[in-house]
């Protein structure tokens, strides 16, 4: 583990390296980072507002901070699943602990995701006119929470997919049932209890209501909730990291190029 | 010159599942029975046919794979690999921050890549280039670019595999010419080469693989003689074949 710094390292420059060569690549170049998540909410605002006309006056805010929260860690899972197929010619020629390449993909969405998470916030103050309360300070926290689920269940499914790619498909599949079940939508607080409860166990429909307590509803979170979340994200990091320990040396000979 | 083992393999085989229909699959070993040892400041030549599991060999040596079968040892934490040009280029970043992340890749952390950026650069003679996107480069800019990198990351066993020199005419004559004044340094180095020359001149001894597994090692006049002798014989067309 003498190595550990090195490999750090790594994941940051790689990470930064790729938000480059992203950023680069298109015309409007980072500007895509805002320009697609705000495309995105346009689309549900659309569909959810003057479509089916099922909005309020607070829906805008509370639909943004349920899509902000839910596009940083369905973009970063589903994109880490393919993480190692898509290096699957550097792994033949060096080598590197395969966990490596997940947590790129996670360092480099989170950047992008801050500067969405940083759009919110102005947004909220400015046209939809919140006041920013004293809960506001627990932002960070909902953040680090998130980031730690994200961590990994972008781990656990890197570490799976490459035994069959089969799992890419039912994955995101899942990703997309997970999707309307995390409260994005409508508030899980209004459902009946016993239904409550079923969607509690997603640990991603307690992250979205805890930052709508915090942003919205100017109270704290749950803490319960957020403890069965960190739970959640040490049990798919484990394993993630276990499977990734077993197999480090036998991804390159299953991954053919 | 040649001292003491730095790695040994001891009938060590790698086995691949090749699928077969809907859930079924087979086992094929491509490489079965290989030992061999590799002693420190020595040239080892790796010689054999096509698809005899040369490259899968090298490999398991750089613990890029386990072995699926035997036993490899590293005597003393040496760090062992492959010369792999162009490792993890991205096409929209510049030459510079290119050898960065292929350095990194290759194993050099960012201060030992800072100090030899200069060398690094001089010898690829990108100059100017080297802040330009690699996407604009030529192939032959690249080609150079990426041997330049590789060759400076040193590892203590370097595993060459057919790759000597790279680029235009004038480039790969000085990329070849330093590529073997490395090899023959005190450098501990395994040659896979289908060039029976290069071996020659380069290697103090030579395992000879053949079907994946280990038929000859000793000193290079002695394997090569054998191998030629087999080579030959196998000149005239075997009517049982």
């Amino acid at each position: 583990m003498a190595r550990l710094p090195h490999y750090v390292q790594l994941v940051l420059f790689k990470a930064y390296a790729e938000l480059r060569a992203e950023a680069t690549r298109a015309y409007l170049g980072f500007l895509w980072w805002f320009l697609e998540p705000v495309m995105y909410m346009c689309v549900f605002y659309l569909i959810f507002e003057i479509g089916l006309r099922s909005g309020g006056k607070d829906f805008v805010p509370f639909l943004m901070c349920g899509m902000v929260a839910w596009k940083w860690f369905g973009s970063t899972v589903s994109a880490s699943a393919g993480s190692l197929t898509k290096h699957a010619g550097l792994i033949q020629q060096v080598y590197l602990p395969k966990i490596i390449l997940p947590l790129v993909t996670v360092v480099s969405n989170t950047v992008k995701s801050s500067v969405i998470m940083t759009l919110l916030l102005i947004l909220l103050v400015v046209p939809f006119g919140r006041t920013p309360a004293a809960t506001w300070f627990f932002v960070p926290v909902l953040v680090a929470v998130e980031f730690l689920l994200i961590a990994g269940a972008a781990v656990f499914v890197a570490s799976l997919v490459p035994f069959a790619q089969d799992l890419k498909l039912l994955l995101d599949n899942a990703l997309m049932m997970l999707f309307f079940m995390s409260g994005i939508f409508f508030d899980i607080n209004r459902m009946p209890d016993d239904v409550q409860q079923l969607l509690r166990y997603n640990p991603m429909a307690v992250v979205i209501d805890a930052y709508r307590s915090v942003l919205l509803r100017d109270s704290l979170p749950e803490m319960g909730g957020l403890v069965f979340v960190l739970l959640v994200a040490t049990f798919f990091m484990l394993t993630g990291s276990a499977v990734f320990a077993r197999f480090d040396r036998v991804y390159p000979k299953i991954i053919s190029r | 010159m040649s001292g003491h083992p730095v790695l040994t393999m001891k009938d060590v085989g790698v086995c691949y599942f090749r699928k077969r229909g809907f859930l079924k699959r087979q086992k094929i070993w491509a490489v079965r029975n290989v030992s061999l040892d590799v002693r420190h400041g020595e040239t080892l030549g790796v010689i054999g046919r096509n698809g005899v599991g040369k490259s899968t060999m090298l490999k398991v040596m750089a613990g890029i794979m386990n072995p699926d079968a035997g036993v490899i040892t590293n005597y003393g934490g040496y760090s062992v690999s492959l010369l792999a040009l162009q490792v993890g280029f991205l096409p929209y970043l510049t030459g510079r921050e290119n050898v960065f992340l292929s350095g990194m890749l290759l194993g050099m952390t960012r201060t030992q890549i800072a100090e030899k950026m200069s060398e690094i650069i001089s010898f690829s003679e990108l100059d100017d280039a080297i802040d330009y996107p690699v996407a604009t480069y030529s192939l032959g800019l690249k080609a150079r670019l990426g041997f330049s990198i590789s060759f400076h990351a040193d590892p203590d066993v370097l595993l060459i595999d057919e790759v000597l020199g790279v680029g235009d005419a004038q480039f790969r004559v000085k990329s070849a010419a330093a590529m073997r004044s490395k090899i023959r340094s005190n450098k501990t180095v395994v040659l896979v080469s289908h060039n029976l020359e290069t071996i020659e001149e380069m290697c103090e001894r030579v395992v000879w693989i053949e079907n994946g597994t280990t038929r000859a090692i000793g000193t290079t006049a002695d394997v090569l003689r054998a191998y030629m002798s087999q080579v030959k014989g196998r000149a005239v067309p075997d009517p049982a074949d």
